[in-house]
C-alpha cells in the first residue's frame, strides 16, 4: 500500500525554484522596513504577501461589484431550483482570489477521474485535494505561507500570541457558518479535553513543548487567538501542511450532540445506542468526529452529512464497492480572478484498486486524469502510450534531500557500540560505488551525494553534501582497520566483542516507493563484502518494519531521504535530528523523545540531547534568520557526526495528469510537506474539452 | 431420502464448529490485533505518533481484548444468535454488509467459470478417452493443461496488456464503469456484466479443466471396456450413439461430486485473480482483511465459503443420489 | 487451480481401470515375457507407450540436474545467495551496470566456418528524457564463448544446509542437531569451470538477456530453481508422511478412528486453500530467516495436501482388505504387519507415486501465488515464484517479456510434472488389462 508520508521521493528540479526562492527571499529581506516593523514583525520575512495574493490583500475586492460572481451550471441549477442560496450569498464577503501567472480563465464542469490502489481516504489523491487547505496554505514556491480561511494572522514579537482573521462570511458546506467558535471548538473542546485524550497530553502542533497545550481565545467571530506557553516561530508554517487541516475540520454545530460538554447525558445515551461502535460519549465522538485522538481522519470520506471546509465533498462513499464521488462544495471560498467561485471541476471521481499493474493498465488505456506512484521505470511506458493514455507528464522537483539513505543505527543495543564510531561510518560510505548505483538503479540520473538540504536552500551545507563521496576501497579498508582489525580465513572482519565474523542485517522494506531499496541492499552486499563486511539483507513489511523500530531492533536499513529542498530540512529532520519516527539512524534516542514509555528506549549522550535542544530552539526561534541561523548550526553538527549514509542526489520525478486538464502548473514541488497535488492549486484546474 | 438429508445436515453441524475455531484461531496467530493496525496504517500514512496506553485506551473503547476462547465465544454467538458478524476495523462498516455486498457477484463469477470449465473439458475428456494416445488427445489434453500450468495472476495480466496493446482497450473489472457498479441491478446492468465476465471466467476456469478432462477421460475409459458396450457394439450400434447413450451418462456421476470440490478452488483461483483483475469480489477484501488481521471479516468470509462448500458438497451428493440409483445412501 | 485438478487425480486412481492394450505384445514368447516379467518391469513397458509422460520424464530429470548443480551450468554465479543463511555468503555477484534491462544476445554458434561461438557486445543509449533505453549490438566486440570455462567461483553441494541460528544456540535440540549440520554442510566442492559461458570471465554474456540490476536472467533462473524444484519435493514427502500414516490408520483401524481422520479431512477440504494458505503465510513469525520461511511455506503447502494422499491410501486399504490374496495371506496366518508390509503397500506403492507426482505442480504454483501475494518467499532469496512476482509487471510485459522466463520456467515444470503423473498413473497398474 502506498505510503503518502514518504512519497516524497527526493527529486529536485532547480530551475524555476531557484529563481522563484531568490526572487521570494530577496523580496523577503527586501521588504520595505516599516512594514516589518509595523504590520507582521514575525512572518514579513517569510515572504508572507506574494504576488499572488497581492490583489487580494492590497485592493479588497469590492472592486467587483456584487452580483458579478460566477459560478458552476451544476450550482447554478440547484440555485434556481430554489435549493441553495445565490453565489453571492455562500461566497464570503471577501473571497480569496487565485490569479496564478500564465494561468486563463476555466470552463466549469467534469469529472476528474482519480484511481489508487488502497484505502478510499489514505491513498486517492483526495487527501491532497482536500487537507492542504488550513487556515493558512503555503505559497506556490513552498516557502512561506499565505492567508487562505485565515484572511490573516497577527504575530507577537517573541512568537507566542496568533492572532487569526478569518474571512468575514465562511460557511461550512452544508451552509452554516465558519467561525472562531469551531477553531475553538477543536484546540479546547477536543485537543484539550482531558476525557476525549484518556488523560495524556497529545504530542501535536498544539504541544510545542511537549506537555502544555496551546488555548485558543475568543474575540469576536472572525477573530482569535491561539497562544503557546513557550515561543514557536515555526507554528505558522507548520499549520500550511497536513497538520493545519483538523483546526477547520471540527464543525462544531455537527459535532456538539456528541460531546458531553455541549449535550445532554440522555441524548447522547441515545446516540451511543444508535451507534455500532460506542459504548460511552468519549468512543461515541471518537467514532463520530475526524479530528481528536483516536479518530480516523477518514470518517469524513464515509459519513456524507460531515460538513467541510474542503474544495470537494464527499457525496457518494466507497463502502464495499471501488468507487467514490466528491463533489464540487458549492460554499468554497476561492475565486478565480474575473470571480467566478473555484473549483472549476465539478466532481473528484475515485477509483480503487487491488493491484498497481491494473491501475496503470487502466490508466494507459486511457481511462484516468492521474496515476500517483509513478516511477522511473514506468516513464518510457506512459512515453510510449500517451496517444492511448492522454496523460501528458509534468516533471517535478521533489522536497527531498537525496535519493536513498544508507541508516545504520547507532543506539542498537548490540551493534550501536560499532555504528557509533565514525570511523566505521566513513568507511562505509567510502565502500559505495556510487556511480554504478545510479546506473544500474536509477536510470543514470543523479550524482554521488549525501544527504543533505539543496543546494539552493538557504540551509546548504557543503561538508555535509560531499564528504566521503568517493569510491575508495583503500581508504575504506583502512579507516575499518582501526575499528574492526581481525578478519577471517575468507577475508571477512570479525566483531572485536564476540571474535565471530561480524554480520550485519539489513532490514529492508518491502514497499520501496520505487526507490528499490533491496535492490541497493544486493548492490551494498557487494561492496561491503569487498572491505570484508558481511550483511545479510531481510526484506518485511511496512508494519515489520514500524514493529521491530519500535522495539529498537533494526542493526541498519535503506530508506528515503527527505530534507532537501528550501526550509524542509526543519519540517522533517529526520535524518539530521533524531527524533522522528523513521530516524532509524538513532532510532532508540527517537523513542526516548516519542515514546517515552517504551522500554527500548536509549538516553541520548550529552552532546546528542544538547543538539536535539537545538533543534527545538529552531522550531521556537520567532524570526526567519534566527531560525535559519540555528537550523544552519544543526545541519553542520549532523556534517560533523556524519551519522546518515547517501547515495544519490534526488532524481527528477513526474506526474501524468490528462492532457485536456488545463492550468496545471510547470514543475510544482512534490512532497508530503506541501501536500502533493495541493500546491499546485488543483481548485484551478480545469477541462478543456 | 429425507433421513439421509437430515443426518447429513446434522453432520455439518459439529463440521462446521470445528472449521470456525479453525480460522478463529488461524486469523488471530499473527501478532497484533486489528486495532493496532489500524493505529499503525495512520501512524505510517498521515505520522500520527501513538502509545501504548493510546492502543490499551482504543481497545478498552472497543471491547477488544480478553482470553481467545470468550473472544471466540462471543463472536460465534452473536453470529449465530443476532446473525451478527460483528464490526470490520479495515472496512469501518459492518463485517455481514460487506460480505453480503460482495458474495453474489463472487458466486456469479464462480459459477460462470465452473460453466467453463464445463464447456471446455467435457469434449476435450470425452476425445481423449475414445482417442486416446491419438495427435489429437494429446493437442487437446495440451491445451486442457495450459490453464493448469500457468499461474492465473500471469494469464490475467498477459491477457490484460494484450487488450491494452492490441485493442487499446482494458478487460479489468466486472462493469464498464464504478456508477453501473455501484447502482441497482437492472437489465442494462446485466448486459454490462455479460459484457465482461468473460475474461475472468476465462483465466479463472482454465485452471480447472485439466482436472475435470482427467476425471472424464479415466472414467470414460473405464466405462468403453466394460461388457455392455462391447455387447452393444457387436449389434452395430453407431459409434456416437453407442457413446452418448450409455458410457458418457455413467461417465458424468464423478462430474457432478466435482461439483463440490470445484467450488472451494474456484473460489480460491477467483481471489488472486480478482485482485489482478480488479474484480469486485471477495476476494481482494478477503486478503486486506486477513492482513489487518481484521478477525470479523476475515473469518466471516471464510466461515461463509466454507459453509457454501460442505453445502455444495451435500447437494452433489443428493444430486448423484437421484441421478444414479446404484448409489446407497445411508451408512 | 491446480489443487482441484489433483484432488480430481486421487480419486481417480482409487477406482482407475487402465487397459493394456495387448497390441504391443505377441503372442507366445512375449507372453512369457509379460508372466514372468516383475511389477516395476510391467509398469515401465506400459509408461513407455505414453509418449508426452516420457518426454516429460526426460525433462524433469534435466531440470533436477540443472538444479543440482547449479554452479556448474549458470554461466554466471549471479546471485547464489539461495539461501542465504547467515553464516553462508556468496562468494560472488556479477553484475554489469551497462548491461541492465538489456535483452537477450543471439549466440552464434559458427564464425567463418568454424565452429566457435560467440555474440556481439551491446551498447545502451537512453534518452535522457523519456528514459526510453534502446540496446544495439556493438559489431566490433565479439565475446567468444565456450564449453567448460573458467569463470566465478561456485560451490556444489550441501554448503547451504542450515544450522540453528545462534539465539537458539541453547537449545537442545540445536545442541545435538548442529554438529551434525555443520558436518553436512561441509559435503560439497568448490569450483570454478562453467559448463558454457564467456571465454573471458570478466565478459558480459545474457543468452537470456538481464534483470533489472543488470544481473545473468539464466542463471538467476538456474539457481531459483533450487527453490522451486525442492520445495514440491520436500512438500510431497511431508504430504506422503502425513497422508499414509493418517489414511492407513483409517482404512486398517476403521471405526472411530476412521471417522474422526474422516471428519477432520472434511473440514480441512471445506475451507478454501489460498485463503487458508494466506492466513497461515502471514501467521508466520516476521522474523524468522529466509531459510525457515522456506521450511514455514513448504509446511503450510503440505498441511492442506496430506488430505488427499489420505484418502488414496485408505481408499486402496478398504479395497485391499476385500482382495482374495490378501484373505488367503491372513487364512495363512501371516501376520499382520507383515501382510501390510509385503502384500498391501507393494500393491498400491505406483499409485501413490502417481498421486505425489501430480501433487508436486501444486505446490510450486502455491508457491508462486503466495510470492505474487507478498506473503511467500522474499528476495533477496530467489525462486521462479519471487522472480515471476517482480516481473509480474504491465512495464515488463510490454518491453522486458524476457524478465516473464520464470513464468514459462514453471509452465514447463508443471505440464512435465502433470504429464509424467498421467502416464505414470495409466502405468500404475500393470496386471490390468
Amino acid at each position: 500500500m502506498p505510503n503518502k508520508k514518504v512519497i516524497h521521493r527526493s527529486f529536485f528540479y532547480l530551475g524555476l525554484v531557484i529563481a522563484f526562492s531568490v526572487c521570494v527571499l530577496l523580496v523577503g529581506c527586501g521588504t520595505p522596513v516599516t512594514e516589518v516593523a509595523t504590520t507582521e514583525p514575525a512572518e514579513a520575512t517569510e515572504g508572507a504577501q506574494p504576488a499572488e495574493e497581492e490583489p487580494m490583500t492590497t485592493e479588497p475586492s469590492e472592486e467587483e461589484p456584487a452580483g458579478t460572481y460566477g459560478e458552476s451550471p451544476m450550482l447554478a441549477e440547484r440555485v434556481a431550483a430554489g435549493d441553495l442560496p445565490p453565489v453571492e450569498e455562500r461566497l464570503p464577503e471577501n473571497p480569496r482570489v487565485i490569479d496564478l501567472p500564465g494561468s486563463s480563465i476555466g470552463a466549469y464542469g467534469g469529472d476528474f477521474r482519480d484511481p489508487f490502489v488502497g484505502d478510499s481516504y489514505w491513498s486517492s489523491q483526495m487527501i491532497f485535494m482536500i487537507a492542504w487547505r488550513g487556515l493558512v496554505n503555503w505559497n506556490p514556491t513552498y516557502d512561506g505561507w499565505v492567508p487562505n480561511i485565515a484572511e490573516n494572522v497577527d504575530v507577537n514579537d517573541d512568537a507566542t500570541v496568533y492572532t487569526f482573521h478569518l474571512r468575514k462570511g465562511l460557511k461550512w458546506s452544508d451552509g452554516a457558518p465558519f467561525t472562531s467558535d469551531d477553531v475553538l471548538f477543536y484546540v479546547n473542546d477536543i485537543m484539550a479535553n482531558t476525557e476525549l485524550t484518556g488523560g495524556t497530553i497529545p504530542n501535536s502542533i498544539l504541544t510545542p513543548d511537549g506537555s502544555t497545550p496551546a488555548v485558543a481565545n475568543k474575540i469576536d467571530d472572525e477573530t482569535f487567538t491561539i497562544e503557546f506557553n513557550i515561543p514557536y516561530g515555526m507554528f505558522l508554517l507548520k499549520m500550511c501542511t497536513y497538520d493545519g487541516w483538523a483546526f477547520v475540520t471540527a464543525p462544531k454545530h455537527y459535532l456538539e450532540q456528541y460531546h458531553a460538554d455541549y449535550n445532554t447525558p440522555e441524548n447522547i445515551e441515545k446516540l451511543v445506542e444508535e451507534d455500532e461502535n460506542a459504548t460511552d460519549w468519549v468512543t461515541l465522538f471518537a467514532s463520530k468526529s475526524a479530528v481528536g485522538t483516536g479518530a480516523d481522519p477518514a470518517v469524513i470520506s464515509r459519513d456524507l452529512d460531515y460538513p467541510t471546509m474542503f474544495p470537494w465533498v464527499y457525496t457518494q462513499e466507497m463502502g464495499s464497492g471501488t468507487q467514490f464521488i466528491a463533489e464540487r462544495n458549492p460554499y468554497y471560498y476561492w475565486v478565480d480572478k474575473e470571480g467566478n467561485q473555484l473549483p472549476y471541476i465539478d466532481r473528484i471521481v475515485g477509483t480503487q484498486y487491488q493491484d498497481e499493474q491494473t491501475m496503470l493498465v487502466d490508466a494507459l488505456a486511457g481511462k484516468f486524469d492521474t496515476v500517483a506512484n509513478t516511477t522511473n521505470e514506468m516513464k518510457a511506458t506512459f512515453v510510449e502510450n500517451e496517444a492511448t493514455s492522454g496523460l501528458i507528464l509534468h516533471p517535478n522537483p521533489s522536497e527531498g534531500g537525496g535519493q536513498i539513505s544508507i541508516l545504520f543505527n547507532q543506539t542498537h543495543p548490540v551493534m550501536g557500540e560499532l555504528f557509533s564510531q565514525k570511523d566505521f561510518r566513513i568507511a562505509m560510505s567510502y565502500a559505495i560505488n556510487r556511480q554504478e548505483m545510479i546506473d544500474s538503479l536509477y536510470f543514470g540520473q543523479g550524482e554521488p551525494r549525501q544527504i543533505s538540504p539543496t543546494e539552493d536552500s538557504p540551509l546548504y551545507n557543503e561538508q555535509l553534501t560531499t564528504q566521503y563521496l568517493e569510491y575508495d576501497v583503500d581508504q575504506a579498508n583502512e579507516y575499518l582497520d582501526k575499528v574492526l582489525p581481525e578478519k577471517d580465513a575468507e577475508g571477512f572482519r570479525l566483531d572485536p566483542s564476540t571474535g565471530e565474523k561480524l554480520t550485519i542485517v539489513f532490514s529492508i522494506q518491502k514497499d520501496d516507493y520505487g526507490l528499490r531499496f533491496g535492490d541497493a541492499a544486493e548492490m551494498l552486499k557487494k561492496y561491503y563484502a569487498a572491505v570484508g563486511v558481511d550483511i545479510v539483507i531481510d526484506t518485511i513489511t511496512n508494519d515489520e518494519l514500524g514493529d521491530r523500530g519500535d522495539e529498537n531492533g533494526i542493526e541498519a536499513t535503506i530508506f528515503t531521504a527527505e530534507g532537501g529542498v528550501g526550509i524542509t530540512a526543519i519540517l522533517d529532520p529526520r535524518y539530521y535530528v533524531p527524533n522522528q519516527g523513521q530516524s532509524y539512524w538513532g532510532k532508540g534516542w527517537a523513542l526516548y523523545i516519542n515514546q517515552p514509555q517504551n522500554e527500548a528506549k536509549v538516553e541520548p549522550p550529552d552532546d546528542i540531547q544538547a543538539h536535539i535542544d537545538l533543534y527545538n530552539q529552531v522550531l521556537q526561534a520567532p524570526t526567519r534568520e534566527e531560525r535559519l541561523e540555528l537550523m544552519g548550526q544543526v545541519i553542520q553538527n549532523a556534517a560533523d557526526y556524519f551519522w546518515v549514509i547517501g547515495v544519490s542526489s534526488a532524481t527528477p520525478g513526474y506526474h501524468p495528469v490528462s492532457a485536456r486538464t488545463a492550468n496545471v502548473m510547470d514543475n510544482w514541488i512534490w512532497g508530503w510537506n506541501p501536500g502533493g497535488y495541493a500546491i499546485a492549486l488543483p481548485e484551478q484546474w480545469y477541462f478543456t474539452e | 431420502m429425507l433421513k439421509y438429508i437430515l443426518q447429513r445436515l446434522l453432520y455439518m453441524i459439529p463440521v462446521m464448529f470445528v472449521i470456525s475455531i479453525l480460522i478463529f484461531v488461524t486469523i488471530q496467530l499473527p501478532p497484533g490485533d486489528p486495532i493496532s493496525k489500524m493505529m499503525e496504517n495512520q501512524r505510517t500514512q498521515i505520522n500520527v505518533q501513538f502509545s501504548e496506553q493510546d492502543l490499551e485506551m482504543m481497545r478498552a473503547r472497543y471491547g477488544y481484548g480478553g482470553p481467545l476462547h470468550e473472544q471466540y465465544i462471543k463472536w460465534i454467538g452473536n453470529i449465530l444468535l443476532h446473525g451478527d458478524f460483528g464490526y470490520s476495523f479495515y472496512k469501518r462498516e459492518a463485517a455481514g454488509k460487506v460480505i453480503a455486498d460482495l458474495m453474489p457477484l463472487t458466486l456469479v463469477v464462480s459459477i460462470g467459470s465452473f460453466i467453463f470449465t464445463w464447456v471446455v473439458a467435457l469434449p476435450i475428456g470425452v476425445l481423449s478417452a475414445v482417442r486416446q494416445y491419438s495427435i489429437a488427445d494429446h493437442i487437446f489434453t495440451f491445451i486442457g493443461f495450459i490453464g493448469l500450468a500457468i499461474p492465473n495472476f500471469l494469464l490475467a495480466l498477459i491477457l490484460l496488456v494484450l487488450g491494452l496493446t492490441m485493442f487499446q482497450t482494458s478487460f479489468t473489472g466486472l462493469f464498464s464503469s464504478g456508477e453501473i457498479q455501484q447502482a441497482p441491478w437492472s437489465l442494462a446492468k446485466v448486459g454490462d456484466l455479460l459484457k465482461h465476465i468473460w475474461i475472468p471466467m476465462i483465466v479463472i476456469g482454465m485452471g480447472g479443466t485439466a482436472g475435470l478432462i482427467r476425471i472424464m477421460r479415466a472414467n470414460l475409459l473405464d466405462e468403453l471396456h466394460k461388457p455392455y458396450v462391447e455387447a452393444a457394439r457387436a449389434r452395430g450400434l453407431s459409434e456416437l450413439r453407442l457413446l452418448i447413450k450409455y458410457p458418457i451418462r455413467h461417465a458424468m456421476n464423478p462430474f457432478v461430486s466435482g461439483f463440490a470440490y470445484l467450488l472451494p478452488s474456484l473460489v480460491a483461483g477467483e481471489a488472486i485473480v480478482a485482485i489482478v483483475m480488479n474484480l469486485p469480489t471477495e476476494g481482494p477484501v478477503l486478503l486486506n482483511a486477513l492482513l489487518n488481521l481484521d478477525v470479523f471479516l476475515g473469518g466471516g468470509f471464510l466461515l461463509i465459503l466454507s459453509l457454501l462448500t460442505l453445502v455444495s458438497t451435500l447437494l452433489s451428493d443428493i444430486l448423484l443420489a437421484w441421478l444414479d440409483p446404484r448409489i446407497r445412501y445411508g451408512s | 487451480m491446480a489443487t482441484e485438478a489433483n484432488k480430481e487425480a486421487n480419486d481417480i486412481v482409487e477406482n482407475d481401470e487402465v487397459v493394456l492394450s495387448a497390441e504391443a505384445l505377441t503372442m507366445g514368447e512375449a507372453a512369457e515375457r509379460v508372466a514372468m516379467a516383475s511389477q516395476w518391469q510391467l509398469m515401465w513397458w506400459k509408461f513407455r507407450k505414453h509418449r508426452l509422460a516420457l518426454i516429460s520424464l526426460v525433462v524433469i530429470i534435466i531440470f533436477y540436474i540443472v538444479s543440482i548443480f547449479a554452479g556448474f551450468f549458470a554461466p554466471k554465479t549471479s546471485d547464489p545467495s539461495v539461501l542465504q543463511t547467515p553464516t553462508y555468503t556468496p562468494p560472488g555477484y556479477t553484475h554489469q551496470s551497462e548491461y541492465v534491462n538489456s535483452p537477450p544476445m543471439p549466440i552464434h554458434w559458427f564464425d567463418s566456418g568454424a565452429f566457435a561461438p560467440y555474440v556481439y557486445a551491446f551498447k545502451k543509449t537512453r534518452d535522457p528524457d523519456t528514459l526510453v533505453e534502446t540496446f544495439t549490438i556493438d559489431p566490433e566486440t565479439k565475446i567468444r564463448l565456450g564449453f567448460f570455462v573458467h569463470g566465478d567461483k561456485y560451490q556444489v553441494g550441501l554448503h547451504g544446509t542450515p544450522v540453528c541460528p545462534p539465539e537458539w544456540s541453547d537449545n537442545l535440540i540445536c545442541i545435538v542437531l548442529n554438529p551434525v549440520l555443520r558436518f553436512v554442510r561441509n559435503i560439497h566442492f568448490t569450483s570454478e569451470v562453467h559448463f558454457f559461458g564467456p571465454v573471458n570471465p570478466e565478459d558480459p554474456f545474457y543468452p537470456v538477456g538481464a534483470d533489472e540490476v543488470g544481473r545473468d536472467l539464466l542463471s538467476r533462473l538456474i539457481y531459483a530453481s533450487q527453490i522451486s524444484l525442492s520445495i514440491g519435493l520436500i512438500g510431497v514427502a511431508l504430504t506422503l508422511l502425513l497422508g499414509i500414516l493418517l489414511g492407513g490408520l483409517s482404512g486398517l483401524v476403521g471405526g472411530w478412528v476412521d471417522n474422526l481422520i474422516q471428519r477432520s479431512i472434511e473440514v480441512l477440504r471445506a475451507i478454501p486453500d489460498i485463503p487458508l494458505w494466506m492466513a497461515l503465510a502471514i501467521a508466520m513469525p516476521p522474523k524468522l530467516d529466509p531459510v525457515f520461511v522456506y521450511f514455514g511455506i513448504t509446511i503450510i503447502l503440505s498441511l492442506l495436501r496430506w488430505t488427499d494422499m489420505a484418502r488414496v491410501v485408505r481408499g486402496k486399504f478398504m479395497s485391499l482388505r476385500e482382495e482374495d490374496f490378501i484373505t488367503a495371506a491372513v487364512l495363512d496366518g501371516v501376520p499382520r504387519y507383515r501382510i501390510i508390509m509385503k502384500h498391501m503397500v507393494p500393491s498400491f506403492m505406483s499409485h501413490i507415486i502417481a498421486s505425489m507426482t501430480l501433487s508436486i505442480p501444486g505446490m510450486i504454483l502455491g508457491e508462486s501465488a503466495l510470492s505474487f501475494l507478498g506473503i511467500g518467499l522474499r528476495p533477496p532469496v530467489v525462486s521462479w515464484g519471487v522472480m515471476l512476482s517482480k516481473a509480474i509487471n504491465v512495464v515488463v510485459v510490454i518491453s522486458k517479456p524476457w524478465l516473464l522466463l520464470p513464468g514459462l520456467a514453471i509452465f514447463v515444470t508443471i505440464l512435465a510434472f502433470n504429464f509424467l503423473g498421467d502416464g505414470l498413473r495409466d502405468a500404475a497398474d500393470p496386471y490390468h488389462t
